[in-house]
């Protein structure tokens, strides 16, 4: 709530600097003042980017298989709107996943690497292949705790770099259902600390095989967490 | 590091949470041993009894924070109110850590301008994380009540230098010595803090006004109910109630989603056996489809290709990119662009970026590293060390080069500002507004007309105008006739020719009304390899002075003013320095030096001085010319992109000696954001 006040307040200094502003330029303060009014009053402007997006339909288990396509859904922890991605390209085990607006997501695994567009970017996040989220594993053998490095940007080539340690506590056993299919399996939580931040994402785990079908995991200060289901895993 | 982590993730021990009257890291009337996160902007106002304040605090560098403030005091009963400048430096000497407390060593009013000359040395220590107590020693105003002997061995302050405005170093901790502390407690109220202090400043001034220090101490509660405001009441002396409202910012720490919308292109890398002939190059038309359909896609983020040449090898592409705030971020998203639209033969990419009407940098990528680099963990620093940088050349040669019709032409806005000056020594904080209409009409890419008019709805043009006092020709002491003298001002009103006659090599010529109370040419240029950490530049400029009247009427003073410059990028915490030496518009010759702290997302806090040969007296009030600029882009506080950025100036010194032209676009803001440094500093956003 804080946060949204915060970016109301900025939008609202920005407007007092192009208050009244018109320009036949589309980088000109005009476009500013346009855009800005979108953010504080989306039903007065229509700008496009706020159009209604036709209603999804529902997704299948028979759509999917027809696709052929790596699926995610994804939604950020602290909003509603889900959208779903497909994986359109791959790199090292790196999977991009895209949606039909243009924000992507990253996974190494079930590990998310990498977001675009959906507010404040994780750049990358370093981590060992034997990692339990990149690498599916029985959850029995999973390490006591793994470490990672969290990309931001920041100034430099390499944005502001955040290592954090994180250990294992298995919770509940649950089921749960995607597009038809009903999983039985673990919710792990994976508490994560560093000098200066710590959060915890929880992970719903096959305890057999370690795929993570469903997860809530951090993407960074700002952002908070992404609620992130696999629909249908990359295959190479 | 720590320091961006702190930024991004908040405070940590030994950071102060909350500003004092002075607008500096402290209680209420004294300061703490605490710093501010690097970069910290706070702007604050305070009212107490006939006492106002208007601060503007900056931490220049993790250790080094400066306060510039605009006061208003009452010095005799009901006499006039009395405004001064004043400068104030702060030293952290010590962070807190474990045992050791913070310790600060201050300078109020370092150059003497204001009532509040003093220096002190504070030590801060957190007894719980909610609890902190503070204590130090003053000198100055600081000890002006129940001060004690000075074990320095110096127990008289001497007079200050005059005039003020130069550093009074034969003051400072010279006289008594006070004691001074206090405490700070943040209830279990969310964002309340309770402060109590004791003092040895006499408010011996303000007290001659009628203001009553019945006792040395203080209260207050400061309330934030954001990480950006906070409001402070406060009890002084035993007498008077008071209140404090203050915003804050970090530049690292933008105030709204910076990377909303669409992400970038997803980039797939060739197959293994993709065909690599490049006999379709050998059909024109082959080029000129692939550039209409990788244009389109690059309209999406404002990109558009100024001219380009595709052969089967390599592809050279100019680009204009006049939204995306961080160059690298478009230069990234050009190549991915690139990298999924080009036939597979295609394997180096020259991207050019034109600024202003100048090519500066080329970056040259080959397509395999972007193909082997996209999304993995390093790919930010790798793609920096395989991206090679070049000069630009004007343009591309030989045949082949797709130039696509120009874009608009005629371009025009009309839009209020708030202009020029935040603080002001006769006026405090105050809020003009004024409108200005600006028109320009690019014939081609280097060479265009513009012009700019303007009016202001509130400010200048009420103002009464005193009679210019300087002894040498009034080219600024009466500025203020040429701002309150026309109703509808043209401000402006150019042809502006810039060129690149071989790369690293710049050129301008602009001719026409320069600015508002000069009129005349000016030719520029300027040598400025990307890969260099140096720049020199050189500007001759023939003017007349405006009438202040008739818009295109001139009086009779001219003359030939002009500078040789050098520009320094130290490479310390993001520090460029610049030095101007030449003949200024009175006719003294002197010297500027220019500091300034540029972040990667365009803030920028700069600071200058001009020495001439124009003495202290002569040159009259403040001494000498300065002042300090805040520039911040607005892509900062919106969550789109924009390269729209708002500047202020803040207590500008200005006289006639050491006065320079003020001229829009010099060559060297038109090519520095695409130097070596500058990009490599916001190479983190190539892969965005």
């Amino acid at each position: 709530m804080e946060c949204v006040l915060a970016m109301k307040f900025a939008i609202g200094m920005a407007l007092a600097l192009s208050l009244g502003a018109c320009s036949n330029n589309s980088g000109g303060n005009g476009a500013i003042f346009k855009a800005a009014l979108a953010e504080l009053f989306p039903k007065m402007i229509d700008t496009g980017a706020n159009a209604k997006p036709a209603k999804a339909p529902v997704l299948t288990r028979a759509a999917v298989e027809a696709s052929g396509a790596a699926l995610i859904r994804i939604k950020l922890e602290t909003e509603n709107a889900r959208s779903t991605l497909q994986g359109v390209s791959e790199n090292g085990g790196y999977v991009t996943h895209i949606s039909r607006f243009g924000q992507t997501i990253t996974l190494r695994g079930g590990l998310v690497t990498a977001s675009r567009g959906l507010g404040f970017d994780l750049l990358a996040v370093e981590a060992a292949s034997t990692d339990p989220v990149i690498t599916a594993i029985p959850l029995a053998d999973w390490p006591d705790e793994v470490t990672r490095v969290y990309h931001f940007p920041a100034q430099g080539p390499t944005g502001l770099l955040v290592p954090v340690t994180c250990r294992y506590a298995p919770g509940e056993r649950l089921e749960i259902e995607i597009v038809e299919i009903t999983y039985s399996g673990q919710q792990v939580e994976e508490i994560c600390s560093g000098a200066d931040v710590s959060f915890v994402n929880d992970l719903f785990v096959i305890p057999e095989t370690g795929m993570i079908w469903r997860s809530l995991q951090w993407l960074g200060p700002e952002q908070g967490r992404l609620d992130l289901t696999v629909i249908e895993p990359f295959t190479p | 590091m720590a320091m961006v982590v702190w930024a991004v993730f908040g405070a940590a021990p030994g950071f102060a949470q909350t500003y004092n009257l002075y607008g500096e890291a402290g209680l209420l009337d004294i300061p703490t041993g605490e710093f501010m996160l690097d970069g910290e902007l706070g702007v604050g106002f305070v009212q107490f009894g006939d006492t106002q304040r208007a601060n503007v605090n900056f931490q220049l560098l993790p250790r080094v924070s400066g306060t510039l403030r605009v006061s208003t005091i009452q010095d005799v009963p009901g006499g006039p109110e009395v405004s001064t400048e004043g400068f104030d430096l702060r030293f952290q000497l010590l962070k807190e850590e474990g045992w050791v407390p913070g310790v600060a060593l201050g300078f109020r009013d370092f150059l003497g301008d204001g009532p509040y000359t003093a220096e002190y040395l504070v030590a801060t220590k957190s007894i719980t994380p909610k609890f902190k107590v503070t204590g130090g020693v003053g000198f100055g105003r600081l000890s002006s009540q129940g001060g004690t002997f000075n074990p320095f061995g110096a127990d008289s302050r001497p007079p200050l230098e005059q005039p003020v405005g130069q550093l009074q170093d034969e003051v400072y901790f010279r006289g008594d010595m006070g004691f001074f502390g206090g405490f700070s407690w943040e209830t279990p109220v969310d964002g309340l803090t309770f402060k109590a202090e004791v003092t040895a400043d006499g408010y011996l001034a303000e007290e001659n006004g009628g203001f009553d220090r019945d006792i040395p101490f203080n209260f207050g509660l400061n309330y934030k109910p954001n990480e950006n405001v906070q409001l402070q009441a406060f009890y002084m002396h035993g007498s008077t109630f008071g209140a404090q409202l203050t915003f804050s910012g970090n530049p690292m720490k933008p105030l709204a989603p910076q990377d909303l919308g669409a992400g970038p292109t997803p980039l797939i890398a060739r197959a293994g056996d993709a065909p690599m002939g490049t006999k379709w190059a050998d059909k024109p038309e082959n080029e000129q489809k692939l550039l209409k359909g990788i244009s389109q896609v690059l309209s999406a983020d404002g990109i558009t290709i100024e001219e380009a040449r595709i052969t089967g090898t390599e592809a050279d592409i100019y680009i204009k990119n006049p939204l995306i705030q961080r160059e690298p971020k478009a230069i990234g998203r050009v190549a991915r662009v690139l990298a999924v639209g080009l036939p597979p033969s295609v394997e180096v990419f020259r991207i050019t970026v034109i600024n202003e009407g100048l090519a500066v940098a080329t970056a040259e990528i080959l397509r395999s590293d972007l193909e082997a680099q996209v999304d993995r963990p390093n790919a930010g620093l790798e793609s920096w060390q395989t991206t090679r940088l070049m000069d630009a050349k004007a343009s591309l040669s030989g045949r082949n080069i797709f130039l696509p019709p120009p874009e608009q032409r005629f371009t025009w806005s009309v839009a209020p500002s708030i202009p020029i000056t935040l603080l002001d020594e006769d006026d405090g904080f105050r809020p003009d507004i004024l409108i200005s209409a600006r028109a320009k009409y690019q014939v081609t890419r280097g060479l265009s007309v513009s012009g700019r008019l303007s009016r202001f709805v509130i400010g200048e043009s009420q103002e009464e105008v005193g009679p210019p006092v300087s002894s040498l020709p009034n080219v600024r002491s009466d500025s203020d006739v040429y701002y309150s003298g026309r109703d509808i001002d043209l401000e402006r009103l150019t042809a502006d020719w810039v060129f690149s006659p071989k790369p690293a090599v710049y050129g301008r010529l602009t001719f026409g009304v320069l600015e508002r109370i000069f009129t005349g040419v000016s030719a520029e240029v300027l040598w400025a390899p990307v890969n260099s950490r140096f720049a020199l530049g050189g500007e001759v400029n023939y003017v007349r002075q405006r009438d202040v009247d008739d818009l295109f009427s001139l009086d009779d003073y001219e003359v030939v003013t002009g500078y040789g410059s050098l520009y320094w990028d130290t490479g310390f915490k993001q520090i460029e320095a610049q030095l101007d030496i030449g003949s200024y518009l009175a006719g003294d010759f002197g010297a500027t030096l220019s500091l300034s702290r540029r972040f990667e997302n365009g803030w920028e806090v700069r600071g200058y001085a001009t020495r001439t040969e124009v003495s202290f007296n002569e040159f009259g009030e403040g001494a000498f010319a300065k002042g300090f600029e805040i520039t911040v882009p607005l892509r900062w506080a919106l969550p789109f992109e924009t390269k729209s950025e708002a500047r202020v100036s803040l207590l500008p010194v200005e006289n006639d000696g050491g006065a320079r032209l003020k001229l829009e676009e010099r060559l060297y803001e038109r090519i520095r954001d695409l130097d070596r440094r500058s990009l490599e500093d916001g190479w983190s956003a190539f892969w965005q």
